[in-house]
């Protein structure tokens, strides 16, 4: 008997399945390579309205993208376009170094950040160069001076323009007893090293100590406060980034999580504030001082946030921003219209423009606080160099007395609307209150 | 439908279920601890301005205070009246180390290099 060229049922509905679900499969994995494919294909920076390119530390990349958003919804919008490598990147993309020329952007890194009037800190888009594009950098940002990168001198077509003030925090997990630290102490872990018989207890397990390299602002300022030389690596895990510091002790690092005492890191103070869930930060007795003060005049409660010491020079660590920009050389102005807007919102030169970015925070002056910096107008101190020495500081247009409420919710200053408001002791009416100038 | 075809069929389903669920995963959040402080507070006799515990280099300190590492005494603070200048502190700062020492009310923490350092004399040794 010969086979039957019909099919039992039930075998060809099973077949059918069969089929059906491989149609179904084919389908799916069509569609999820299209998807990946369109996910893995970043936007071309080149094509963002009004970009400007920047390039540097990953301390200012918050702060950055605060702004960022303001001119991405203003009219017409700017888009930042920003990379945070390492702070002396910034030298690496706006300096040549002798005869060879700076590195396109393509060359330093595949993906750029940028923001978007929505986008909420810390959450930027991403996008890349297309492959071979020459486009160099426009600006960099790091919170140290050039000479710091291997000796980089800027060259004319090169400005420094200041920003707002950073602290850098030695900080320990909250599980840690430990409240102070010297910097001969930083000297000899981050220096001579941890296990090698000169240990400063309980820092003593090597695997819990994260660090940074000295091309990125952090190491660099540590170093100098320290009295350790800037062009050797600081012993411990270099973590690349001042959020992975964190991450790093408190949840990356086995031997940190296991032995919370003995774990330490160091970042800008801006990231550890904005950690205060998971670590502290160490008072810090700077060489010549009698005792180990925070940044702010208490570790909690409500005095935690308002940054006194830093601001009248018993913290010791703390640096400006530093915006550098492509300008003109003979007359030092900004050459890129775009970015000279940029650089005069970040050194609160103008206002932020009127836009439409989610986040309603009016002025400058506010942003920077929300962000844990401290404006130049609250500082009482100010100092010649990468952590250099301190001297008095009057600024042209206090604002200690608004910092003082922003930060604490309270402040000792009269209110005021008009200078005529004031007293004699304080008679400059600055941001509603009444100050000495 | 035979049993050959009942597997084929049903890891067919399975792999089209693995591949669902690799297309639709998401990330997991994390929790963090919030961990206060419990640092030891102590509240100078005299007030007005703080006196440290730790004076510089070879100082000896007043010993340790609630902490396990056997190390330095808890944080200083003082009552918030107008400032005294005393030897160890200026009301008015001039230079960079006067600025570091000058008198607050802000609580500092105490930390005692010879103390903390082994071996550690004021000078510090060369790197390796």
């Amino acid at each position: 008997m010969t086979s039957s060229p019909l099919r039992h049922p039930r075998k060809t509905r099973g077949r059918t399945l069969k089929y059906a679900c491989i149609a179904a499969l084919g389908v799916a994995c069509v569609s999820a390579a299209a998807s990946s494919a369109s996910a893995q294909a970043p936007v071309d920076c080149t094509t963002l309205p009004n970009p400007i390119f920047g390039i540097g530390g990953s301390a200012a990349t918050n702060l950055i993208g605060r702004v960022a958003v303001h001119l991405a919804g203003a009219t017409p919008p700017i888009t930042v376009v920003y990379i945070d490598p390492g702070a002396c990147n910034a030298m690496t993309g706006l300096v040549p170094n002798g005869a060879t020329p700076v590195k396109s952007l393509a060359a330093l890194s595949t993906t750029y950040s940028y923001w978007l009037p929505t986008d909420a800190v810390g959450k930027p888009h991403q996008c890349s160069f297309p492959s071979g594009d020459t486009t160099t950098a426009d600006w960099g940002a790091m919170a140290q001076l050039p000479g710091t990168c291997a000796g980089t001198v800027l060259p004319s077509d090169v400005g420094d323009f200041v920003g707002p003030i950073t602290g850098i925090s030695l900080f320990v997990p909250n599980a840690s007893q430990q409240r102070s630290i010297s910097a001969e102490a930083v000297y000899y872990i981050y220096g001579l090293g941890v296990g090698t018989g000169h240990d400063v207890a309980p820092w003593t397990v090597p695997a819990a100590i994260a660090s940074r390299s000295t091309s990125s602002a952090a190491g660099i300022l540590l170093a100098l406060a320290a009295g350790l030389p800037t062009n050797r690596p600081l012993l411990g895990t270099d973590t690349k980034k001042n959020q992975q510091s964190i991450d790093y002790v408190t949840s990356t690092s086995p031997a940190a999580v296991m032995t919370p005492e003995a774990a330490l890191g160091f970042a800008s103070t801006e990231t550890v504030d904005a950690n205060r869930d998971k670590v502290r930060t160490l008072a810090f007795k700077a060489q010549g001082q009698n005792c180990a003060y925070p940044p702010d005049t208490d570790l909690t409660g409500t005095n935690s946030t308002d940054k006194k010491n830093l601001r009248e020079g018993r913290y010791f660590l703390w640096n400006p921003h530093h915006f550098y920009a492509k300008v003109d050389p003979t007359t030092k102005q900004v050459v890129n219209p775009n970015l000279a807007k940029f650089i005069n919102y970040v050194t609160s030169k103008e206002e932020l423009p009127t836009s439409t970015a989610a986040d309603k925070t009016p002025t400058f002056l506010d942003l920077q606080i929300a962000n844990g910096n401290i404006p130049q107008c609250a500082m009482r101190v100010t100092r010649t160099g990468d952590m250099g020495p301190l001297s008095s500081f009057q600024p042209d247009k206090s604002c200690g007395c608004y910092f003082d409420f922003k930060t604490t919710g309270s402040t000792s200053c009269k209110p005021c609307s008009a200078n005529s408001d004031c007293p004699a002791s304080a008679p400059s009416c600055n941001v509603g209150y009444c100050e000495v100038k | 439908m035979g049993t050959r075809n009942k597997k084929s069929i049903s890891s067919l389903q399975t792999v089209c279920a693995i591949l669902a669920l690799s297309l639709g995963a998401g990330a997991c959040g994390d929790d963090s601890d919030n961990k206060g402080d419990s640092g030891v507070v102590i509240t100078l006799p005299d007030g007005g301005t703080h006196t440290p515990l730790d004076s510089g280099v070879g100082s000896i300190d007043s010993g340790p205070v609630g902490l396990s590492d056997g190390g330095d005494a808890g944080p200083v603070t003082s009552q918030p009246t107008a400032c005294v200048a005393k030897p160890d502190c200026t009301c008015t700062p001039a230079t960079s180390v006067e600025f570091l020492n000058s008198c607050t009310t802000a609580t500092c923490y105490p930390f005692d290099n010879t103390a903390r350092i082994p071996g550690f004399t004021g000078t510090l040794p060369p790197l390796q």
